[in-house]
């Protein structure tokens, strides 16, 4: 294996890949990313056995072959090397050098064939979609993920893609958030994956950094995302993630629509004297007016009236505070439009104009 | 402990027959989702749970054969398999509750290499009980294509729970020919081999580890010891200097074995089946002197020390023997001076 590479072509992507290779491992070569060199094109593979990340790198000039070498090591060489110089790599007797103008380095490898590399058989589909809408479905979704959860298949995201709509949904028994989106093409078959969190984290550092299309591969044991320089891959968790629609409350006919900015804060104010636990704030509805009152265990308590454009009964209902502000936090427009049916029903939050976002908050008995 | 993770494993011959019966349940996708492999050590259990799970995990095998040429099967020999979990206890005997935590994360997600998976626990009595819990709920609802294999040296310790969620494969003792035939291959010390089968109780691993670290030397190094403890010319704390220069717990094992066989044979009066022959004399007179008595009083008290010695509360190993040696003096006639 030889190839010449600039220094500021091959650093950006090197370092994104040695991002996902952890430190503290168990076998030693997973600190070590898998350098494959074909057709004046050099793949970077990091993997820490639940994601695997591959950049792309165009050449100047090659010879093909693989080798493993030290993620770290390679990193903190191609940083230190000066901006804009030309860099020759070079495997001799399983040694990689590494020569730029007076420098020469000779680093340990190991071998290409024992590098665990994601297994890419048994391809279902691919869809093409817009890495933005991609990165929105994300980014409104990812923060309801359980953590740590026992029912395992809800420390992941819901992918599912259905004729030429795609929706991911995230849950963790109190709360669920879901996000639609187009994909462009239509005539796609059904298709329902579960992304584990560290996947999840993964895809959403990726698709911030990428503009234009994207492609996702869905296989037997694995998602791949494509963007224009870098291919991941993560592996999926293996269960059957629960029935959502049943949980989303259809029919609630006291509807409030609220200022977004002015609720958030409002709620933001009222949330630091709820009690530090279980966050809890009581929300009384009434024609016209909202009031948020919180109290803790200090007997210290805070209110805010709010103006709403409401018309409902009146209405008492106890929420987390938190999981509304999660919701707040992610959403963009102007408005949030809240539909409730009773105090011991969950509410279902919404921009208004826009069902794309659609988020379900389960009430708090206080 | 023979050393782990030595790939490509092989089975033993005496568990061939297993092995294949094994492989049959996986090729007719009849095989459980978790393997309870007991049975005492140093029968090639390890090996037996190295060579299934190299089995499954390569892509092209048949009838029990490894192909040794696919992704899988370089993987797995260079100990990289990223779908087979191999959890031992580190630095310490136990194997704790974050370390099978991490394992039911693991087990939860799909295959990297879109086969099979496997997990071997050895040894599964190693799990305290916050482990063996938290693994309770991945072996009672086993997600697809995952094979967990527990070893198991003590298989009555584990809990209940466990036990009932395996299917059991018992390991016994190979007979006396195939250990023999199985120790001429690997020992040019031919007249050794019954000595080495009998006192490592016909296991023929251990034999050959015994072989390895000289333990016939050490026989014979506890041999002259006791003989001048009984004859008063060595102190007990002398002779347990002397003795520590080698393992304390094979000592303790060795003499523990003895007393055993010594009352057996004392029972039946029949001094001739004898294995130890080297010490019958010095047991004849014990006998003469204490009777049996005396022998079961030193047997159960060598047999207490020698389970501090295993346990995880790590007593202080000169006094342990110094101990026994003491109650070993004690048998000796009385003397005058």
């Amino acid at each position: 294996m030889k190839f010449t590479t600039k220094r500021d072509a091959f650093l950006k992507p090197l370092q994104m890949v040695a991002g996902v290779v952890e430190r503290r491992q168990t076998l030693p070569i997973l600190s070590n990313v898998l350098l494959r060199v074909a057709d004046n094109i050099a793949y970077i593979t990091g993997t820490d056995l639940e994601v695997e990340l591959v950049a792309r790198v165009s050449l100047e000039s090659s010879e093909a072959g693989e080798i493993t070498v030290p993620a770290r090591k390679l990193v903190d060489l191609f940083r230190e090397l000066p901006d804009g110089s030309t860099i020759n790599v070079e495997l001799i007797e399983q040694k990689l050098i590494i020569r730029c103008d007076r420098f020469r380095s000779s680093i340990a490898t190991l071998p290409a064939a024992e590098f665990p590399s994601i297994d890419r058989s048994e391809i279902s589909q691919e869809i093409e979609m817009d890495g933005t809408a991609l990165k929105m479905l994300i980014d409104r979704t990812s923060f309801a993920m359980a953590q740590q959860d026992v029912r395992y298949f809800l420390n992941g995201m819901l992918m599912e893609v259905n004729d030429d709509e795609i929706k991911v949904v995230a849950t963790d028994g109190h709360r669920l958030a879901m996000c639609t989106s187009e994909i462009g093409s239509s005539g796609n078959s059904v298709e329902q994956v579960i992304i584990p969190r560290k996947g999840v984290v993964e895809l959403q550092r990726l698709v911030g950094e990428a503009d234009g299309k994207v492609k996702i591969i869905f296989g037997a044991n694995h998602l791949g995302v494509e963007t224009g320089d870098f291919n991941l891959l993560t592996k999926l968790l293996d269960g059957k993630f629960p029935d959502y629609e049943r949980v989303i409350p259809r029919g609630g006919d006291n509807v409030l629509v609220a200022d977004r900015q002015e609720l958030r804060h409002a709620l933001n104010r009222t949330s630091i004297l709820s009690n530090e636990k279980f966050r809890g704030i009581r929300v009384s509805l009434k024609a016209g007016n909202i009031q948020l009152s919180a109290n803790n265990l200090e007997q210290e308590e805070a209110e805010e009236n709010v103006s709403v454009d409401y018309q409902g009964e009146s209405l008492e209902i106890g929420f987390n505070v938190g999981y509304l502000l999660d919701v707040l936090g992610v959403l963009e427009s102007e408005q949030v439009r809240f539909t409730l049916s009773d105090a011991n029903s969950s509410a279902l939050l919404e921009e208004p104009g826009d069902d794309r976002s659609l988020y379900v908050v389960m009430p708090m008995k206080l | 402990m023979q050393d782990v993770s030595e790939f490509p494993a092989e089975v033993v011959p005496w568990l061939k027959q297993q092995f294949q019966s094994i492989v049959e349940q996986a090729e007719n996708n009849r095989l459980p989702h978790a393997l309870l492999l007991g049975g005492e050590s140093h029968l090639g259990k390890t090996s037996f749970a190295l060579t299934f799970a190299n089995y499954l995990l390569c892509k092209h095998s048949e009838q029990g054969q490894i192909c040794g040429n696919c992704k899988g099967c370089h993987l797995t020999r260079a100990g990289n398999h990223p779908d087979l979990k191999l959890i031992e206890p580190v630095e310490s005997r136990i194997i704790v509750v974050n370390t099978i935590r991490e394992l039911v994360h693991w087990a939860n997600q799909t295959a990297q290499q879109g086969g099979n998976k496997v997990v071997i626990i050895k040894p599964a009595e190693a799990m305290n009980v916050a482990a063996a819990n938290a693994l309770l709920k991945c072996l009672e609802e086993p997600v697809s294509n995952t094979v967990i294999i527990l070893v198991s040296d003590r298989p009555g310790s584990l809990l209940a729970t466990i036990r009932s969620r395996c299917q059991r494969i018992l390991i016994g003792n190979p007979n006396r020919q195939q250990a023999e035939s199985y120790l001429l291959e690997r020992l040019s010390a031919v007249e050794d081999i019954p000595l080495l089968l009998d006192i490592s109780r016909g296991r023929p691993l251990k034999a050959l580890e015994m072989h390895g670290l000289g333990t016939l030397e050490q026989r014979k190094l506890l041999h002259r010891v006791l003989q001048k403890l009984w004859s008063g010319d060595l102190l007990a704390h002398e002779a347990a200097k002397q003795l520590l220069q080698s393992d304390p717990e094979q000592i303790l094992e060795m003499l523990y074995l003895w007393l055993a066989e010594m009352i057996k044979h004392t029972q039946i009066k029949d001094f001739n089946s004898i294995k130890n022959k080297e010490l019958s004399d010095l047991f004849n007179q014990i006998c003469k002197v204490k009777g049996l008595t005396g022998i079961y009083r030193c047997y159960d008290h060598v047999f207490e020390q020698w389970t501090a010695l295993l346990s995880a509360s790590n007593p202080n190993k000169q006094l342990v023997v110094e101990n026994v040696l003491v109650k070993f003096a004690a048998l000796a006639p009385d003397r005058l001076n």
